[in-house]
């Protein structure tokens, strides 16, 4: 079943109305004002100016509204400590946006500055080990890896660097407190429908019945639509409660580099050993990453050293260091990306130390089962990955040396790298009702970041009731709804497909035994599933990526011309979407690599280039030739046959690219994102 | 904050000027794609405006053996004009490669020229930036350099003029026609940018109550296969890390003519003075190209941050200059 995207024409249309666009009557609007400085104290906050402008209804600055009860996640307006440059130190209300912006442009902040440290370099405290990187533990180890790496054959040892880097979905956080009564409607940009009125109703210390959060429409969130977002949307339900009338605050594009997460700037040590036939004998991956002087997120790095290749004796470490910086959060495939930059690099070398093919190199250290858990795969289709990517992008004719290919004044170089990231799946429940004109509504409070989930649930409900997708309605977005999982870990659609499935058993089979819909009367039918319980297999989706990079041999300017991936991701529920997210999460992969890095200001501690013009993103014009595979990938065991692959366009992209760059120049790029001037 | 702009339509050059003379400190606004930006900012204050697009300064026309370009032509327009593509190719290249297409289609050729720099710490309002606030210092010296410019920098300043077409033009010795209060005169294209050697926030020449009306270029052969190489590291919607517009003629194996002009790597768009010495009268060979490319270091102070874009300058012009290579390769 191939539809099309079942918002479509909404979107074109402008009919889909995101949390911004609500129409709330008698809505307010919010500004924040952000510290100037990256650390220190705030003495005192100078509103006269602002709250003398016309349309200014109120600013509340640290402990001007009640304390949040703490639920585990960095927070403000809490007290007068300033820990990074652009925290916010009060929330402006005023009768439009422009008025709000303005007036807290006109609020003064006096403050002591204390030294601050804005980067790794800069980190003065010593190095600590995070409670858990991820979902996965800290540290892990498996036999003797120094030891193995000593006596190898071969010995590799590789620094990588790779930049911060930031979300900017396009849709700007935007959240509307809605007070009515004792209730609160609270239409935010969320990531988490559920998880928000969870923390909201704890936070402010309200029952969960009394709060609706609603998120119709998502402009992207890439994981900055999360846990850093939560805070905002207390503050804001706050004022609106003391201020008795709805208030919409939406961040400014700057703000959304410094208030609602990023991916931390990352050191990888890897160290590798291999036969004289490269085979690797041990793995040593060591990352230290940044964190916030008030909450700790370490990406887990290493996490795909510990399994995506047969390896007996490996180690993975984590650590961080604080810094006056803005939060890290998972961002666009956390972990994965930046580890398989270093890992698949690292292979890339051993490939050619050994003389061999980077496919074959991969082909000898191919992992069976999960070597990391002992676990034997749900499925493992790498092989078919590279046998279909190769095969489209023609790699047999392949140069093994590099410096060999050139095009005009350009250099090309053609690189591979491999895909992988772990599945999961969530409880979810979901409700089919079907009413007496034959349509069918599927409502499953999931989220649809514009990823594509109104379709796949459209789409499957379809498909399991054998009617057409136009027969059938969504509706997503609403805690009103059946409880559906967060978007976020590529978990929602291997987790709403199982659900949905079964509720469409369910009315199938009512349907089958001639029960019908009466005006007035639908019918309903609901189904949740659980989680799983402790896996006897383990469940990762893969693929594989071909880049042809062209390198100018007089600006040494990177270009892409051709990007070839198969992806193996169990069952596809929406190839439309399917493909789209690949695309995607390859455009992703290709700014981390080629284009994107946020950078900090060492004396002031503020991010110099907070927009999008000089924050690089990919534009249609960098764009080389896509071609993407869905392998069609039987896995029985999981329900539904779902792996989710959200993730896989990003990782790996890298290491592809970088491995391209190294074919076409000679050069080994460890440090992302690759620039001209490592070339000349 | 204002309640609105007002916003001035002169009907005439004569109107515009009295508006300028009775109304002092009212801004003359193109596109607005830059001044709405800055005012969005905050870095530049509200004043009344005075819109160009009723004047009539959309010509692009060959005046004898002069094209002449309206300060208020569009630069998508002006980008694929004929006469353009035919007499100066640099200039339809470095409009093509400047901004995006939605920019092109509304902003003119004089907003073009008199835009500020995009240097990330005059912009994103950062503490020390003397031009914004004089006296406070330049953040380039202790901070982010990749941007910065490798001539006419000093400790005051060290933003680079960002405009494409002012490269091109400089190469193909443009005038400028400036309409004043007391009449018309013609302004060399390089007296129009000024250094911040003394005042940071001083970037142009013109007095108050000055427009720029028209950019006149002679027609010629260098002019003819005039070139020019904008490198960055996105294909699209970048400002130049360096560009190069080249006018080279060579006759009988000499080069007979060569202007070069440099973006990205200057205060000001610069004129490469040293490298045309180098190339006036020499053999058109690859040891010219290469002196003519080395020569381009006089002057130059780089900071750590941006001293590769003297090695790239280099390699810009050598690669340029040498006859098989293509114009924009983006």
């Amino acid at each position: 079943m191939n539809s099309t995207r079942w918002e479509a024409a909404a979107k074109v249309q402008g009919r889909a109305r995101y949390t911004a666009e609500e129409p709330v009557p008698g809505t307010l609007h919010a500004a924040l004002v952000p510290a100037p400085i990256a650390h220190g104290r705030v003495l005192g906050l100078d509103t006269r100016a602002a709250l003398a402008m016309p349309g200014v209804v109120a600013i509340y600055g640290s402990g001007d509204l009640p304390p949040l009860r703490d639920a585990g996640f960095a927070n403000w307006l809490a007290d007068d400590q300033v820990h990074w440059a652009g925290q916010p130190l009060a929330l402006v209300v005023a009768d439009s946006d422009a008025t709000a912006r303005a007036a807290a442009a006109q609020v003064v902040v006096s403050a002591a500055p204390l030294p601050h440290a804005t980067s790794l370099a800069q980190a003065t405290t010593p190095p600590f080990a995070p409670a858990q990187a991820g979902r996965v533990p800290t540290d892990t180890q498996r036999g003797q890896p120094d030891e193995a790496i000593a006596f190898a054959e071969h010995q590799l040892d590789l620094h990588c660097e790779i930049a911060a880097q930031h979300h900017q979905p396009l849709e700007p956080h935007a959240c509307l407190a809605h007070w009515e009564g004792g209730q609160l409607t609270l239409y935010s940009s969320t990531q988490a429908v559920f998880g928000t009125r969870r923390v909201v109703a704890y936070s402010l210390g309200l029952h969960r019945e009394q709060v609706r959060v609603v998120a119709r429409q998502l402009g992207g969130g890439f994981g900055s639509k999360g846990t850093l977002w939560w805070p905002f949307n207390l503050r804001v339900a706050q004022a609106a409660q003391r201020l008795g009338r709805p208030v919409l605050l939406e961040l400014t594009r700057a703000q959304m580099f410094s208030l609602v997460g990023r991916r931390s700037p990352t050191r990888q040590h890897l160290r590798l050993g291999a036969t004289a036939e490269g085979r690797l004998t041990g793995m040593v991956h060591d990352t230290l990453a940044e964190t916030s002087p008030v909450a700790e997120y370490a990406d887990p790095v290493g996490a795909a050293t510990r399994w995506l290749y047969a390896c007996e004796h490996v180690r993975t470490t984590h650590r961080l260091k604080r810094v006056n910086g803005p939060q890290p959060i998972p961002m666009r495939a956390p972990g994965e990306t930046p580890g398989l930059f270093a890992l698949e690099t690292a292979l890339d070398e051993l490939a050619w130390r050994c003389r061999l093919d980077p496919l074959e190199i991969r082909r000898r250290n191919f992992a069976t089962h999960d070597p990391h858990l002992g676990l034997p795969w749900t499925s493992n289709s790498l092989p078919d990955c590279w046998q279909r990517a190769a095969e489209s992008f023609g790699w047999q004719r392949r140069p093994l040396a590099p410096c060999t290919m050139v095009d005009g004044d350009w250099r090309v170089g053609w690189g591979m790298a491999n895909v992988a990231y772990p599945v999961h799946r969530l409880a979810c429940e979901a409700e089919l009702v079907m009413t007496d004109d034959g349509r069918v509504c599927v409502r499953c409070g999931v989220q649809d970041m514009g990823s594509g989930t109104f379709t796949a649930l459209a789409d499957t409900a379809a498909r399991t009731l054998q009617i057409s997708p136009a027969q059938v309605d969504v509706a997503l977005g609403d805690s009103l709804l059946p409880e559906g999982p967060y978007s976020g870990g590529t978990v929602v659609t291997a987790s709403f497909v199982p659900a949905v499935e079964a509720a469409a058993h369910a009315l199938k089979a009512r349907l089958d035994a001639g029960e019908r819909p009466a005006p007035g009367e639908p019918l309903r039918a609901h189904a949740r599933t659980e989680a799983p319980d402790a896996p006897t297999h383990s469940a990762c989706a893969f693929g594989a990526v071909f880049v042809e990079a062209r390198v100018h041999r007089a600006t040494c300017e990177v270009r892409l011309a051709r990007v070839h991936a198969a992806y193996a991701a169990g069952r596809i529920v929406s190839p439309l979407m399917a493909h789209s997210q690949c695309v995607g999460g390859l455009v992703g992969g290709i700014g981390q690599t080629l284009h994107e890095a946020s950078v900090t200001d060492p004396v002031s501690g503020r991010i110099v280039n907070d927009n999008l013009g000089d924050y690089l993103i990919p534009v249609h014009a960098d764009m080389p030739e896509f071609k993407v595979h869905l392998i069609d990938e039987h896995d029985p065991h999981l329900p539904g046959g779902v792996k989710g692959l959200g993730m896989l366009g990003t990782c790996g992209t890298g290491g592809a690219i970088a491995n391209a760059v190294w074919h076409a120049t000679g050069r080994r790029i460890r440090s992302l994102p690759i620039r001209l001037e490592q070339l000349l | 904050m204002s309640a609105g702009l007002q916003v001035h339509r002169p009907a005439s050059l004569a109107q515009a000027m009295a508006v300028l003379h009775e109304q002092p400190g009212t801004r003359p606004v193109g596109g607005g794609t830059e001044l709405v930006t800055l005012l969005r900012s905050g870095l530049t204050p509200h004043t009344p405006l005075m819109t160009m697009a009723t004047l009539g300064l959309d010509q692009v026309a060959l005046h004898g053996d002069q094209l002449v370009l309206g300060a208020g032509a569009r630069m998508a327009d002006v980008a694929r004009s004929p006469l353009v593509l035919r007499e100066a190719p640099a200039v339809a290249q470095a409009l093509l490669a400047s901004a995006s297409p939605q920019v092109r289609n509304v902003a003119t050729l004089g907003g073009n020229l008199l835009q500020r720099t995009r240097c990330p710490y005059f912009r994103g309002g950062a503490p020390a930036c003397n031009k914004r606030v004089p006296g406070s210092g330049c953040a380039v010296h202790t901070g982010e350099q990749r941007h910065a410019a490798l001539f006419g920098a000093s400790a005051q300043c060290c933003a680079t003029h960002a405009s494409d077409l002012a490269v091109a033009l400089l190469a193909l010795d443009a005038t400028l026609v400036v309409q004043g209060p007391r009449g018309e005169r013609r302004l060399p294209l390089e007296a129009l940018h000024l250094e911040p050697a003394h005042d940071a926030g001083r970037e142009h020449s013109l007095s108050a109550g000055e427009l720029i009306t028209a950019i006149a270029l002679p027609c010629s052969a260098a002019a003819r296969a005039s070139r020019y190489l904008k490198v960055r590291d996105r294909a699209s919607f970048q400002f130049a890390l360096v560009s190069l517009a080249v006018a080279l003629e060579c006759r009988a194996g000499t080069v007979a003519h060569a202007r070069l002009a440099a973006g990205g790597v200057g205060t000001r768009p610069w004129r490469l003075h040293t490298s045309e010495a180098a190339l006036a009268g020499q053999p058109a060979t690859p040891a010219t190209w290469q002196s003519a490319a080395r020569a381009a270091t006089q002057g130059a102070e780089p900071l750590p941050g941006n001293a590769f874009k003297l090695d790239l300058l280099q390699r810009c012009i050598e690669h340029a200059l040498a006859p098989s290579s293509p114009g924009d390769h983006a």
